[in-house]
């Protein structure tokens, strides 16, 4: 009793200290956010603003071009804002429903043969900058460099086989009986996917789709190579501060950071309930 | 209600047989048992019935129907799973209510019926949970709700009770064959258990290797076994088989084993030489007699009613005879026994009935 207290005690005492490990970056992220620029470097370092202040964002988030301010550089976002959102979103979307249909084909109908998430996985093998410039080469002929489509069509072929793979395991849990017995009652094919399979597989589609959107969201070489003036990413973004002649403009880069990280950390509260559903298919014994 | 009748179907997977070339003829209201142990074809014979396997040959007919290349859907069967196969992410009332929705029924008439099924089923209390919260038997009767709710002619059962404690077990028993007397529909059940398939079925069908091996009632495949296969799979404890040879004595034939001399009544003929002498425990009587054989018990089984004796004759394997609870035998004592006569039957070195 008593050691199992201490067990526990001791537990919580080291996910508090690696809490705290994690999230420190972030709390002086979001802090410096917030402090004038006589803040940003201070010693002793300021914990919290002393005057806290918006003008970190307004400077980001206003409309215009980017500007120089005393030797310093501040980006404007609304644009790599909307087209990071526009292009990471569609391709996930995409990705998750081409994927999950091919997991599907294959565990059920066993499509392309044994080896084929294997051969799909081997995509995730070559690191990106390797396809990286031979892109260049095709998009130049293709005209898809520095366009949304270019893009999106980029990270749909590098998120496949992660999708394919995440759903594979949440399409294998459903026991293929459900959708025979479906099938018996007199649902067609589609219906069974419909009542049957999506309802089950909806908190695996969900975490796919986050998992996916978060690696899209923050891809940066890809988006460098790809994209010129006409397409720019929030990671492209932040990467122009490195830079920068002199003077580096540390409160709106951590404004834009804690801007980057919001999508994702709201898409996180929104399907918590998701991510901690455990998968209990009740009544199937095996 | 309708006629199920197989003509030759076979399913090949990769190059085994799983199903080889079956004959099968179900009559409109008949309760029959599929039975046989696992991997000899039995599941994937009714997959094949209910259309979620494509024969490789052969054809299905339901009524009057070839039914062969149908989607399930069209089919108007009812199947009971193994696993039960409720619908997780939906209520007990959703689950039975899944095949009317399906079909288009009104919502008021799905409410009338999904309520009257679950009143016969026994399961009215639970149509608000959710299946991982029943017990076995609950979770039963919802499938069996589910499946009786629209009325299919041919009812398919596959392994329904194998997830259910033995008494449960027995219980459901009387309540499925109750049930299959109210409908008058086909039930087509599949099942390794032969105590299953004696107590519920019209007709048994004993399958092995992908083959039937013996069709008829209960009684019959239990007292007239077309081979040893189906002999040594109904009984429990098993059938004795008794290595040995027929010789003649005199004007008399006698059975050969061991210790063992039995003399055989009938004329028999043609089953001289090596042979397999079957007799079921219970035909096996302690006791002296004309024709007695000495044997030493070397184990009893007492099962309260009846115990079992293992009898030590000079063969490697001890013959087991079921006697009264009340005959006191113990280890070690001599007893001697006899077969009785009628109930021998005979098979060649391939399993074949010699008769």
């Amino acid at each position: 009793m008593m050691r199992r207290r201490l067990f526990g005690v001791a537990r919580h005492a080291g996910l508090l200290v690696w809490m705290a490990i994690t999230l420190a970056p972030i709390y002086w992220m979001v802090m410096t956010s917030f402090k004038h620029s006589g803040e940003w470097v201070t010693w002793p370092p300021r914990w919290v603003p002393h005057e806290p202040t918006l003008i970190n964002y307004v400077k980001v988030l206003t409309p215009g071009t980017s500007t120089f301010e005393l030797g310093r550089q501040t980006l404007k976002i609304l644009k790599p804002l909307w087209d990071s959102l526009f292009i990471a979103t569609t391709a996930s979307l995409v990705a998750v429903a081409l994927g999950s249909a091919l997991a599907y084909s294959w565990t059920r109908f066993g499509t392309g043969g044994r080896r084929y998430p294997y051969n799909i996985l081997s995509i995730r093998m070559v690191p990106p900058i390797v396809i990286a410039v031979p892109f260049v080469v095709y998009y130049v002929t293709l005209r898809l460099l520095d366009t949304y489509t270019g893009l999106i069509l980029v990270y749909l072929a590098t998120s496949l086989p992660y999708v394919i793979w995440m759903m594979l395991a949440f399409i294998e849990e459903v026991p293929v009986e459900l959708e025979h017995a479906a099938r018996v009652m007199g649902a067609s094919r589609f219906r069974v996917l419909g009542r049957i399979v999506l309802p089950l597989t909806a908190a695996g589609l969900v975490v796919t789709f986050l998992f996916v959107f978060i690696l899209n969201w923050s891809e940066l070489l890809l988006a460098m190579t790809l994209t010129n003036t006409e397409v720019s990413t929030i990671p492209i973004t932040l990467n122009k501060f490195q830079s920068a002649n002199e003077g580096r403009d540390y409160g709106p880069q951590a404004a834009i950071g804690t801007i980057a990280t919001l999508p994702v950390v709201v898409l996180g509260f929104l399907i918590q309930k998701h991510l901690v559903r455990g998968f209990s298919f009740g009544l199937l014994r095996k | 209600m309708a006629a199920v009748r197989l003509e030759g179907l076979t399913k090949l997977f990769a190059s085994t047989r799983a199903v080889d070339a079956i004959d099968l003829a179900v009559p409109d209201g008949e309760f029959v048992v599929l039975v046989g142990p696992s991997g000899c074809g039995k599941t994937t014979t009714l997959n094949m019935i209910a259309g979620l396997e494509t024969p490789t040959a052969g054809d299905i007919w339901i009524g009057e129907a070839r039914v062969t290349d149908w989607e399930p859907r069209d089919r108007n069967l009812g199947m009971v799973f193994q696993s039960l196969a409720l619908f997780p992410h939906l209520s007990v009332f959703d689950n039975i209510a899944f095949p009317l929705r399906i079909k288009k029924v009104p919502e008021a008439d799905v409410a009338a019926r999904v309520q009257a099924v679950a009143e016969t089923t026994r399961i009215a209390p639970l149509l608000r949970k959710r299946p991982a919260t029943l017990s076995g038997g609950e979770a039963q009767r919802v499938a069996l709700a589910r499946t009786i709710v629209v009325k299919p002619a041919v009812f398919l059962m596959d392994e329904p009770l194998s997830s259910l404690d033995a008494k449960l077990r027995v219980e459901m028993r009387t309540e499925l064959k109750r049930l299959h007397a109210q409908l008058s529909a086909t039930f087509i059940y599949v099942t390794h258990d032969q105590a299953e398939a004696m107590t519920m079925a019209d007709r048994i069908v004993v399958m092995h290797q992908g083959r039937i091996h013996q069709m008829g009632p209960p009684l019959q495949i239990y007292a007239d076994p077309a081979n040893r296969f189906v002999a040594g799979f109904f009984g429990v404890p098993a059938m004795n088989f008794l290595d040995g040879e027929v010789v003649a004595e005199g004007s008399d034939l006698r059975f050969s084993a061991a210790g063992l001399r039995p003399k055989l009544p009938a004329p028999r003929t043609a089953t001289r030489g090596p042979t397999t002498l079957g007799v079921r425990p219970e035909h096996v009587r302690l006791g002296d007699g004309a024709d007695a054989s000495p044997a030493t018990v070397s184990l009893i089984e007492p099962l309260g009613d009846e115990t079992l004796v293992f009898l030590d004759y000079g063969a490697p394997v001890s013959l087991v005879a079921k006697v009264d609870a009340e005959d006191k035998v113990a280890v070690g004592d001599r007893r001697p026994f006899t077969l009785r006569p009628d109930r021998l039957i005979f098979f060649d070195s391939a399993g074949g009935r010699l008769r």
